[in-house]
């Protein structure tokens, strides 16, 4: 089965080599695409040189959510079986890269979703907000995701027309979980273990915010 | 009360020019710079002429025709504010598009 590891990156340039080189050395055979969403640095050209790594570039930066769709357009073009997204931050180990797809595979899953192990290393802010939003969808899809805003997962080619989210920010990993709920997706969960290098990046409290605004939304309107 | 007409009226005067200025680099079209202007040069004569407006605000059961003002404002506030809304979210999605669909044009074939 075709597989490929989809990274959207934004200002990654001293971070993406190494990221690119572990996910090499623990699935080989597997494809890489790497989206650079508008980066300022030289993410792509790092990227680029990363042997048998294939870089898509946006002009400008749209957000987490489009970088996340052209990856997996790029990589539907290529005739994937399998997708699996990682962040380039380094926060994600790629030893769990293998796992989940054996997850995926042995649970006859449409999509599997890392959950970050809530620890003294999770932000508390992020913890609070995380659990919030597992329990608000939950309680409005009957769908209960222990991390919504965990960045590692992987689905199924098959499935991505269902999930095709239209969010282009963080909202579209939230955005996932619940095209997977009303479409009513077979999933699974896996514990994967993360590293914070970077308090500034990622989702803030406004964004949990306007995540939970757009819940309701998706729910009533 | 005639200091607050004369601010108004030049802040009309001022939107005069502007949509004067607007037309004629070509941003407006004939049809946008004549309501623009009319809309202008109705503010004028409502500011001097305060008691053309008496027949509205007795409709309404308005006391004052700055009340009037007010309301009208407001109301075309929230009526500008959800059309930009709607412009920026169309912008936005023919943005990403235009974007989204460049970068995958130089896909190179696997």
């Amino acid at each position: 089965m075709k597989t490929y590891v989809v990274i959207p990156a934004h200002n990654e340039a001293a971070r993406i080599s190494h990221v690119l080189a572990d996910v090499r050395s623990h699935v080989p055979d597997y494809g890489v695409i790497v989206v650079d969403d508008g980066s300022k640095d030289d993410t792509a050209a790092v990227a680029k040189k990363v042997m048998d790594v294939t870089v898509v570039r946006h002009r400008i930066n749209l957000g987490k959510g489009a970088a996340l769709k052209t990856g997996c357009e790029a990589a539907m073009k290529y005739g994937a079986d399998i997708l699996v997204l990682m962040d380039a931050d380094g926060q994600h180990k790629a030893s769990d890269v293998p796992k989940i797809v054996e997850t995926l595979k042995n649970e006859q899953a449409d999509i599997v979703f890392g959950a970050r192990t809530i620890g003294r290393d999770m932000p508390f802010m992020m913890m609070v907000g995380n659990k919030f939003l597992s329990v608000a969808i939950s309680l409005l899809f009957g769908y209960y995701v222990s991390d919504t805003q965990s960045g590692f997962r992987a689905f199924r080619a098959g499935v991505y027309p269902a999930l095709a989210w239209s969010g282009v920010a963080y909202e579209a990993e939230t955005e996932m979980i619940v095209r997977a709920a009303k479409n009513k997706l077979k999933f699974s969960q896996m514990q994967i273990q993360t590293l914070y290098h970077d308090k500034y990046k990622g989702t803030t409290v406004f964004d949990g915010v306007r995540i939970l605004f757009n819940i309701l939304m998706w729910k009533f309107l | 009360m005639i200091g607050m007409q004369m601010v108004a009226i030049i802040f009309a005067l001022w939107m005069i020019y502007f949509s004067y200025l607007h037309y004629r680099r070509g941003e407006f079209s004939k049809v946008e710079f004549t309501l623009w202007e009319a809309l202008w040069v109705g503010l004028i004569f409502v500011v001097i002429f305060p008691v053309s407006v008496k027949f509205i605000l007795q409709a309404f059961s308005i006391t004052r025709t700055f009340d009037l003002v007010v309301i009208v404002g407001v109301v075309v506030l929230f009526g500008v504010t959800f059309r930009n809304y709607v412009i920026v979210k169309r912008i936005e999605r023919k943005l990403e598009n235009s974007v989204r669909n460049d970068s995958l044009k130089n896909l190179h074939d696997k």
